[in-house]
C-alpha cells in the first residue's frame, strides 16, 4: 500500500488530469477511476526504477511514454483493473520500446506490477477489438516476462557506473 | 586487453543487449550471460570478435541471427566488425 503522502499525490494529479482533459479530443476514459489507476500504475514502476512519474499537466498528453530509462528506452505504464486479463494497446496510437501491466488494487488504492514487454512482443499477435470501436495490440498478463528479469538487466548498467 | 578495455567492451556489448531487448527479446534471451571477447584475428579486414554463448545450444541458434549481431556490434563500435558466436567451454578447472 502507498504512504498517505503518494496515496493524496495520486488522488491530486488524477483529479486535475480529469478536469484538463475532460474535454479533449482523445481522451476516452475507460472508468471513473481511469486516471488515478494509471497514476497508480505509473508510481509502482516509478518506485520499481527509482525514477519520479511526471506530474506535468500537458495539454496533448504524454505521447504513449510514461518513462524513458537508460539508453532512452521509453516506457509505457498500463494499469488493469482487478482479475482484468490483457495489457492492451490501441493500434494508432504511438509506441513505447517497452510495456508495463500494473494491476490496481482499488481498496489500498496502489497497484502492484505484473509484469513487462517489448514493443516487438506486443505486435506478434494479430490487434482485435475489446468491446471498443477500436483494435488493440493485446498480450495476455500469464505471457508476460516477470519484472525480476528487468530489474536483472536494469541492473548491469547500474553496477557499470558505480 | 587491459582492465578498462575489458570493461568499455563489456559496457559495450551491454548495450547491444539491451537494444535487442527491445527489438528481438529472443534473441536477448539467449545472449543473456554471455561474454564478448576481442582477437586477435582481422577477416576481410575486419577485426573479430568472439562471443561466448554460456546458455548450452545457444550457440547454433545466436549463429542464425549473426547479421543482427554483427550490424548491431559494429554501430556500436563505429567501424565494421566481425563476430564469431562460440560454445563458452563451462568446465570448472582445478
Amino acid at each position: 500500500m502507498n504512504p498517505p503522502v503518494i496515496q493524496d499525490a495520486i488522488a491530486k494529479v488524477a483529479a486535475a488530469r480529469d478536469k484538463r482533459y475532460a474535454n479533449h479530443p482523445t481522451n476516452a476514459p475507460l472508468n471513473d477511476e481511469y486516471m488515478e489507476m494509471a497514476m497508480a500504475g505509473e508510481f509502482a514502476f516509478g518506485e520499481f526504477c527509482g525514477q519520479m512519474p511526471d506530474l506535468a499537466q500537458r495539454a496533448e498528453g504524454d505521447g504513449g511514454v510514461d518513462f524513458t530509462i537508460m539508453l532512452l528506452t521509453t516506457v509505457d505504464v498500463k494499469t488493469i483493473k482487478q482479475g482484468y486479463q490483457y495489457l492492451l494497446h490501441k493500434v494508432d496510437k504511438p509506441m513505447a520500446d517497452l510495456y508495463v501491466l500494473a494491476e490496481y488494487e482499488r481498496e489500498s488504492k496502489s497497484a502492484t506490477l505484473i509484469g513487462w514487454t517489448s514493443r516487438a512482443e506486443l505486435k506478434e499477435q494479430e490487434p482485435r477489438t475489446f468491446g471498443h470501436d477500436y483494435l488493440d495490440f493485446h498480450q495476455h498478463r500469464s505471457t508476460l516476462r516477470p519484472m525480476h528479469s528487468l530489474r536483472r538487466r536494469m541492473g548491469h548498467f547500474v553496477r557499470l557506473q558505480e | 586487453m587491459n582492465a578498462l578495455d575489458r570493461e568499455i567492451l563489456t559496457s559495450i556489448w551491454l548495450r547491444c543487449q539491451w537494444d535487442f531487448l527491445v527489438q528481438n527479446p529472443q534473441l536477448a534471451d539467449w545472449l543473456e550471460g554471455s561474454v564478448l571477447e576481442a582477437s586477435d584475428e582481422v577477416e576481410d579486414g575486419k577485426p573479430v570478435y568472439r562471443l561466448l554463448v554460456a546458455d548450452p545450444g545457444a550457440a547454433e541458434w545466436v549463429n542464425a541471427h549473426g547479421f543482427a549481431l554483427r550490424r548491431s556490434l559494429s554501430v556500436e563500435m563505429k567501424m565494421p566488425v566481425l563476430v564469431k558466436v562460440v560454445q563458452a567451454d563451462m568446465t570448472v578447472q582445478p
